[in-house]
């Protein structure tokens, strides 16, 4: 037989978990807070937010990036990649891993804008000072691919090294590929996850001409989705990522598992390039269900994508209607943005994690700031305080801009088993 | 400009440009591939501060003749001189 591929599918399991969040750094800290329903969302300072009408987000806290990257001359490289080196290293350490060994892992990271820093900063020289002022950095620090390509040539892992870009639902269609890939015996590791740093000057002001932020400016309690009176997401950035692994590698190496993927779904709406689409979403789910071979009746608790606009909410409490027929009324939703804000890439990563925790510590983080009943959105959204309840089986989706639908669903891993 | 002020100057433009923070004593004779271990886009990198730095040009074919330190002291003393 040799080396070659085993064609029957794989179970894929988790084995190292890692965030920086606008909570801060580590996966304890983000699960502490989205427990408690606190709010990350803050006015935004580090950068001027000149006569923008809006002035809040979620932004990341300063770290020193040299207490963890010290070798490293950091002006050379992106701030968002500074954020996937970062959690790249905490994830690896955490499964166990020698930072210093060349590896056979694929890093599949999925980000809605990449590098953007680089090119306002590439664009900005250009039309300021002229085209012989730019710099030979320009096109390695901000290409698509540099967070991905950085982390694996400073962690040495020879496995593929993509990104993913499906705007907010890239994390977890990064997530997504990466489970093909240990399901299908491509490979035994990947690293994989999302980030996304979009609370720059000339992006955030986009966001701003595209009408889609809240304008509320009350930063705690502007992200409120569901509730009736929701106006919007609130932006935000951070970056987490997963190590899946074979369940045979990670017994075999007596690694602690926190939980298993056991489904993935995705779709495209094939409609429009904003506007989301409820048929296109409740496809995802039905995929990812059908992937996994599980009947509606089989979920346990769905994290939302939940942004708090008027459209997303509405359209997918919609589509888990129509995936999930009567069965949607009887189990709990809730939507981690309501306290994270929105980081685009990075929140499908996120999430992924905060749906591992709620499964493992069997209590659901809330959606806060829900407090009046919107028609359109009539299913458990756990409001205002977390919850206990038993989870073995439970729905992550992410939707976004362009019709991309990515849904993962986790199980519970008992030991053994 | 003294060699010591261009090479002080250099010391500064190396090190911003390498990816990875490295302890180098710069010497003279120090090559620029095999002592200061800069890469072909750090050495474009290179080149393009030390225009900025010094106001000066540097052309393809003589960056491609530059092989140690002293060979860069050089041509940057004949332009800012000239």
């Amino acid at each position: 037989m040799g080396n070659s591929i085993d064609i029957r599918a794989k179970r894929v399991v988790i084995t190292g978990m890692s965030a920086i969040t606008p909570f801060g750094i580590g996966v304890d800290t983000l699960w502490e807070n989205l427990v408690n329903g606190r709010s990350a969302i803050r006015i935004l300072s580090g950068f001027d937010a000149y006569d923008y009408p809006i002035k809040i987000g979620g932004q990341v806290p300063t770290i020193n990036y040299e207490e963890y990257l010290p070798d490293l001359n950091l002006n050379k490289i992106d701030p968002s990649t500074h954020l996937v080196l970062t959690t790249a290293g905490m994830a690896l350490k955490k499964a166990g891993l020698d930072l210093k060994e060349e590896k056979f892992i694929p890093t599949i990271f999925g980000s809605g804008f990449g590098p953007i820093a680089s090119h306002e900063e590439g664009y900005s020289v250009y039309f300021l000072k002229g085209w012989r002022k730019g710099s030979p950095q320009t096109i390695p620090k901000g290409m698509y691919n540099n967070p991905a390509s950085m982390t694996s040539i400073y962690y040495k892992l020879t496995g593929a090294n993509h990104m993913i870009a499906s705007a907010c639902a890239s994390g977890a269609s990064a997530i997504g590929q990466a489970y093909h890939m240990i399901k299908f015996g491509t490979a035994k590791q990947v690293l994989t996850g999302g980030l996304d740093r979009p609370l720059t000057p000339s992006m955030f002001s986009a966001w701003i001409m595209m009408r889609v932020l809240s304008n509320n400016p009350d930063p705690q309690r502007a992200c409120r989705p569901f509730d009736k009176n929701r106006n919007g997401l609130i932006l935000s950035e951070g970056s987490a990522m997963l190590l899946l692994e074979d369940l045979e590698s990670a017994k075999e190496r007596n690694a602690k598992i926190y939980g298993e993927i056991i489904g993935y779904g995705a779709s495209s709406d094939a409609f429009h390039i904003a506007q989301p689409n409820f048929s296109g979403e409740a496809l995802a789910i039905k995929k990812a269900l059908e992937d996994a071979n599980l009947k509606p009746e089989d979920v346990d608790y769905i994290n939302a994508h939940g942004t708090s606009t008027v459209m997303n909410d509405k359209t997918e409490t919609k589509a888990i209607k129509e995936a999930l027929k009567d069965h949607s009324y009887k189990i709990p939703i809730s939507s981690n943005k309501s306290m994270l804000g929105h980081s685009m890439g990075a929140s499908g990563a996120i999430e992924a994690i905060a749906t591992i925790l709620t499964i493992n510590n069997s209590i659901i983080p809330p959606t806060i700031n829900y407090e009046t009943l919107d028609p359109e959105c009539d299913l458990d959204y756990v409001p205002n305080s977390a919850r206990k309840h038993p989870i073995e089986i439970a729905l992550s989706n992410s939707f976004a801009f362009g019709g991309n639908n990515s849904v993962l669903i986790f199980k519970k891993y008992e030991g053994g088993k | 400009m003294t060699r010591e002020e261009i090479k002080s100057k250099l010391k500064d433009i190396f090190s911003s440009v390498r990816t990875k923070k490295l302890d180098i004593e710069i010497k003279e004779d120090s090559g620029i591939v095999e002592d200061l271990y800069l890469d072909s886009l750090e050495r474009v990198e290179m080149l393009f501060e030390i225009e900025t730095a010094f106001s000066i040009s540097i052309s393809d074919d003589e960056a491609r003749e530059f092989k140690t330190v002293k060979d860069i002291i050089d041509s940057i003393q004949s332009k800012v001189k000239s």
